[in-house]
């Protein structure tokens, strides 16, 4: 058994090697601690800060993924592997603007560019890529988060500290233990983990608020609505609730009859509003590749469901610090500091609308919600407390404005004392805590792995197979080829029209329908299993066999299920 | 009768998936009216709202507990119990529940063993759990003089402390004996604090006590791992946020610019951290090892077992397969020949294990080797559904030794069967 960095890891003691992981963080903090106890400034304190996080996330990510025979998340996870079979055919020179279901709109193509791109456009490597995004984008986000701060806070000399501990806050603060037993589990994990993709949107998010916040001319409001759309190739999820935090920013401006709400009113509006000229394209892809405005049962809600409760309070002292954090930062903080306190506010009011929209259908995305609030809970719980223990520090009030240490170093390092306990490596057990880590330490099933790795090694790149649509995603995700239809992602406008046309290739019953799919979707195989199939399959796997237009290549019983491939014989091709 | 009927209604209720959020509303009723009362002025008030809100919650999950929690999920408390069950009987003082090995020492042997009822015994896990939420609520009242700081205190203890997600109750139901470490350590402070010299010093090195509390607990958490949160780690928290109990009421009051406002803040505090905590998301089903096997009654096997109980001499060894040795020796009172299944490396060596493998060979054969059979004190053979009754003596071979026969004794419509082990 091999890992992805070509360990052998069957000897490995995993319950050993994770406390060493943990124990590991704990003693970078306390040794953080120490140091920043000592006598550091602000500077060296932000400094010691960041290098926590870095070390806490590098240690967790570290932790998860190397005793991982596979990419986190395969074997498990469909969204995972949706996003490796996006990744996969891009990396085979296919658009970006196409899932793996051929000629289907795609509504998240920035990702698989980029992982792509990262790739070298080389599909072998695409796996590597998956490994190695969630550290960088993680370490970004400490960074984003930094810079903005320190730029866009009004200058005192607490900023770089306080920059940093928002930072580690939004970063390692996302997730309490207990989270792993609720319905959305470890925020960290599934976040950066599972879905880097997204964590990418909160990498934008601090550069959209500081370009927001110094956005004062037509120019600068224009750029601003530039960073925006970013996020929403990123992300759009997230463009939408940033989106939603600057409408909150607006009232409350208008609300509290500030001077400036007008000129606010002004420069949110405009970015907005360029945000959605330029991203229009893309929202009408989304419109039309992933009709989300119709409601459903699957995402409706009891009004009496404990989901108000779970977003802010299951954090629990961490949402307290939070709501001082956001607080501070509202009524110091600037122009950014206030952009980023109604980031935080929006984010609870969105969450507590659920059980409303629950009702009608439309509790959508509840997992990304979630997260979000946990970002902005985090963020500024990690301030708040910083900020809490500077104020609290006796002989504060006459050292302020200085760069004495009693002021910077001993807070610091109470505050990272104080959330050791919380901090996500030093309590993150994978082996107990997250299913994906349980089922990516797994082999692959061999009815999964064989017949994609044929399919992989033996079909022409443009192969597009037509399958059984529970079995499609993992010819994307490990056989890097295209499928007709699969029941992993949304429906493409002509999914009935692309069923019928599997039907007709199952049961001979329409050379034409048969043409059509050679001729408008490039199909050139089909794939068949004996479990249960969608569609269903008529008759026996050997009755495929004997089908005119088919010739098998692929024939094998495995101990779960047998799994036939078969070729589409050209129009003028003889049996 | 009525009572045990009213309770198993009660338990399918509240095993329902549907009874989760109401609890949990009912939490947050609790945690409301906690921090209104503390809001009001009414610190003991709050206190006792917070503390009837954890009971509450904890005997939502206790009370669907049937079996002796971790009988057969957790091998040290699957032994403890198979200990206490002989040890109840009195029959044979400092021996194993396996014959020929020597009684572990634990907390549930001890009170079997002193004569307590084993219904209570059985109890002991939750009991604990529920004691413990005692302890600490009353360690800051016994330790801090000011009413109010010290109601804060125990407030904040017992709505489970500063640090989210935390909880000590699912381990210490996986080890009650650490009640009594926990009622030691806490007997041991209140004695220390009323020394004021101890009592000043505490005061000045309170910050540094505090770090010192956490680092240890981070680093104990991170060597322990696991879903759950163990034991120390969470109390060493919960000590650390009576610790800073006090320095937190004072910044609280200088980021108010009142008295009710100061009340306010300190409710609202009270109030995230109630529900924020492990207590008030406790999901043992989720995150406890056991919980929901220890939900199953296993009513089919107890009925054999309290057979045992009522007619097999109490000082006879039982010869059964490794699955039921636990069982047996719990609910029937009579030791067994063969330790728990995949725990022989923990009981030690075990003696003449050549000599027990051929007892069991020959019994299941059909004829049980008399001298074999007298030497362990084995009187009886239990067997459980599946496995395959011994063929009748009558037609096996003749054999160099005396050999005994198999007289069925007991047999349900489960197929558990047990068999004497009589002379031909």
């Amino acid at each position: 058994m091999v890992n992805l960095f070509g360990f052998q890891i069957e000897g490995l003691d995993l319950a050993a090697f994770l406390a060493t992981m943990r124990v590991a963080f704990v003693a970078v903090t306390v040794l953080g601690a120490a140091i920043a106890w000592r006598g550091s400034n602000a500077k060296a304190a932000g400094r010691i800060i960041l290098g926590v996080g870095i070390a806490g996330h590098a240690l967790a990510w570290f932790a998860t993924v190397f005793p991982l025979q596979n990419v986190y998340g395969a074997n498990g996870s469909m969204d995972r592997e949706n996003h490796l079979g996006w990744a996969n055919v891009v990396a085979l020179g296919f658009s970006p603007l196409r899932t793996f279901q051929v000629n289907h709109l795609h509504f998240e193509p920035l990702w698989p560019l980029l992982t792509a791109m990262a790739a070298g456009f080389d599909v072998d490597r695409v796996a590597l890529v998956f490994q190695w995004a969630p550290l960088v984008i993680g370490i970004a986000l400490l960074f984003a988060i930094r810079f903005a701060w320190a730029r866009g806070m009004s200058q005192t000399p607490d900023t770089q500290a306080e920059a940093a501990f928002a930072a580690l806050g939004a970063l390692l603060l996302m997730a309490v233990p207990a989270d792993f037993a609720g319905p959305f589990r470890n925020p960290w994990a599934l976040s950066f983990l599972l879905k880097p993709n997204h964590a990418l949107g909160l990498v934008l998010v601090p550069f959209a608020a500081l370009a927001m916040a110094r956005a004062s001319d037509w120019k600068s409001r224009l750029w601003a609505g530039f960073v925006l759309h970013l996020m929403g190739w990123a992300f759009v999820i997230h463009m939408a609730f940033f989106v939603a935090g600057l409408g909150v920013f607006v009232a409350l401006s208008f609300a509290t009859r500030r001077s400036e709400r007008v000129k606010d009113l002004i420069d949110a509006g405009t970015a907005i509003g360029a945000n959605l000229l330029i991203v229009s394209p893309y929202l009408v892809m989304l419109v039309v590749a992933y009709p989300f405005l119709s409601g459903s049962d699957t995402y409706r809600l009891s009004p009496f469901s404990e989901r108000p409760l779970e977003g802010p309070l299951r954090i629990g002292a961490l949402f307290l610090l939070s709501v001082f954090g956001a607080w501070r930062s509202y009524k110091g903080g600037g122009r950014f500091g206030r952009i980023l306190a109604c980031q935080w506010l929006s984010a609870q009011i969105i969450w507590q609308a659920f059980p409303v929209l629950g009702l009608f259908g439309q509790a959508r995305e509840q997992d990304e919600v979630f997260y979000w609030c946990r970002f902005w809970t985090g963020l500024f719980a990690g301030v708040g407390l910083f900020q809490a223990a500077q104020s609290f520090r006796p002989g504060a009030r006459v050292l302020k404005g200085s760069d004495d240490a009693r002021l910077h170093g001993v807070p610091a390092a109470i505050t990272l004392i104080l959330l050791a306990p919380s901090l996500v490596p030093g309590w993150w057990d994978p082996s107990s805590m997250d299913q994906y880590f349980i089922a990516a330490r797994k082999p692959i099933p061999d009815w999964i792995a064989e017949p994609t790795r044929f399919i992989r090694t033996s079909t022409p790149v443009d192969a597009v197979f037509a399958s059984d649509q529970n079995y499609a995603r993992w010819i994307a995700a490990y056989g890097a080829r295209r499928v007709l239809v699969s029941n992993s992602l949304n429906r493409p406008n002509d999914y009935r029209r692309r069923q019928e046309i599997e039907r007709a290739l199952l049961r001979d019953d329409s050379e034409t329908l048969v043409a059509e799919g050679r001729d408008r979707y490039g199909l050139q195989y089909v794939l068949a299993t004996s479990s249960p199939m969608d569609p269903a399959l008529e008759g026996t796997l050997d009755l495929l066999k004997t089908r005119p237009h088919l010739e098998p290549v692929y024939d094998r019983e495995f101990a779960e299920t047998r799994v036939m491939i078969l070729r589409i014989r050209q129009g003028n091709e003889e049996k | 009768m009525e009572a045990e009927s009213l309770l198993g209604a009660l338990r399918s209720m509240l095993e329902q998936e549907a009874s989760i959020p109401a609890l949990r509303a009912f939490l947050f009723l609790f945690g409301i009216c906690g921090a209104l009362a503390w809001f009001r002025g009414a610190p003991r008030l709050a206190l006792s709202l917070i503390v009837a809100g954890g009971f509450f919650g904890l005997s939502f999950w206790f009370v669907q507990i049937r079996a002796p929690f971790g009988l057969g999920t957790d091998a040290e408390l699957t032994r403890q119990w198979a200990q206490a069950g002989v040890n109840a009987v009195g029959k044979t003082p400092g021996s194993g529940f396996v014959w020929g090995t020597d009684e572990e020492p634990s907390l549930i042997g001890a009170l079997a063993t002193a004569g307590l009822p084993t219904r209570f015994v059985f109890w002991l896990p939750q009991t604990s759990a529920l004691l413990s939420l005692v302890v600490l609520t009353l360690l800051p009242l016994m330790l801090i003089r000011s009413r109010t700081a010290a109601a804060f205190a125990a407030s904040l203890a017992a709505a489970g402390g500063l640090w989210p997600g935390i909880s000590h109750y699912g381990s210490l139901l996986l080890r009650p004996s650490l009640l009594v470490v926990l009622a030691g350590a806490s007997g041991a402070a209140i004695l220390l604090a009323r020394r004021s010299r101890i009592r000043r010093g505490f005061n000045r090195s309170r910050p540094g006590l505090a770090a010192a509390l956490i680092a240890a607990a981070a680093l104990l958490r991170a060597i322990a791992g696991d879903a759950e949160s163990g034991t120390l780690a969470p109390l060493l928290l919960l000590a650390a946020s009576i610790a800073l109990a006090s320095p937190l009421r004072a910044f609280l009051r200088q980021a108010s610019s009142s008295q009710a406002g100061a009340r306010g803040l300190e409710a609202f505090g009270l109030l995230a951290i109630f529900t924020g905590s492990g207590l008030f998301w406790f999901d043992p089903p989720a995150t406890l090892k056991g919980f929901s096997e220890s939900r199953m009654s296993g009513a089919a096997l107890r009925r054999p077992l309290q057979w045992i109980a009522q007619n097999v001499p109490l000082g006879d060894v039982i010869l059964a397969s490794a699955p039921y040795s636990a069982s047996i020796a719990a609910f029937g009172g009579r030791r067994v020949l063969f330790p728990v299944s995949g725990d022989e490396s923990r009981a030690g060596p075990l003696k003449e294990p050549l000599r027990r493998a051929r007892l069991l060979e020959s019994t299941l054969q059909g004829r049980p080797v008399e001298r074999l059979a007298a030497a362990f004190s084995v009187t009886h053979l239990f067997l459980g559904p599946g496995e395959v009754t011994p063929p009748a003596t009558e037609t096996m071979d003749a054999v160099e030794e005396p050999v005994l026969r198999l007289v069925l004794v007991y047999q349900d419509v489960e197929d558990f069967r047990l068999f004497r082990l009589a002379k031909k």
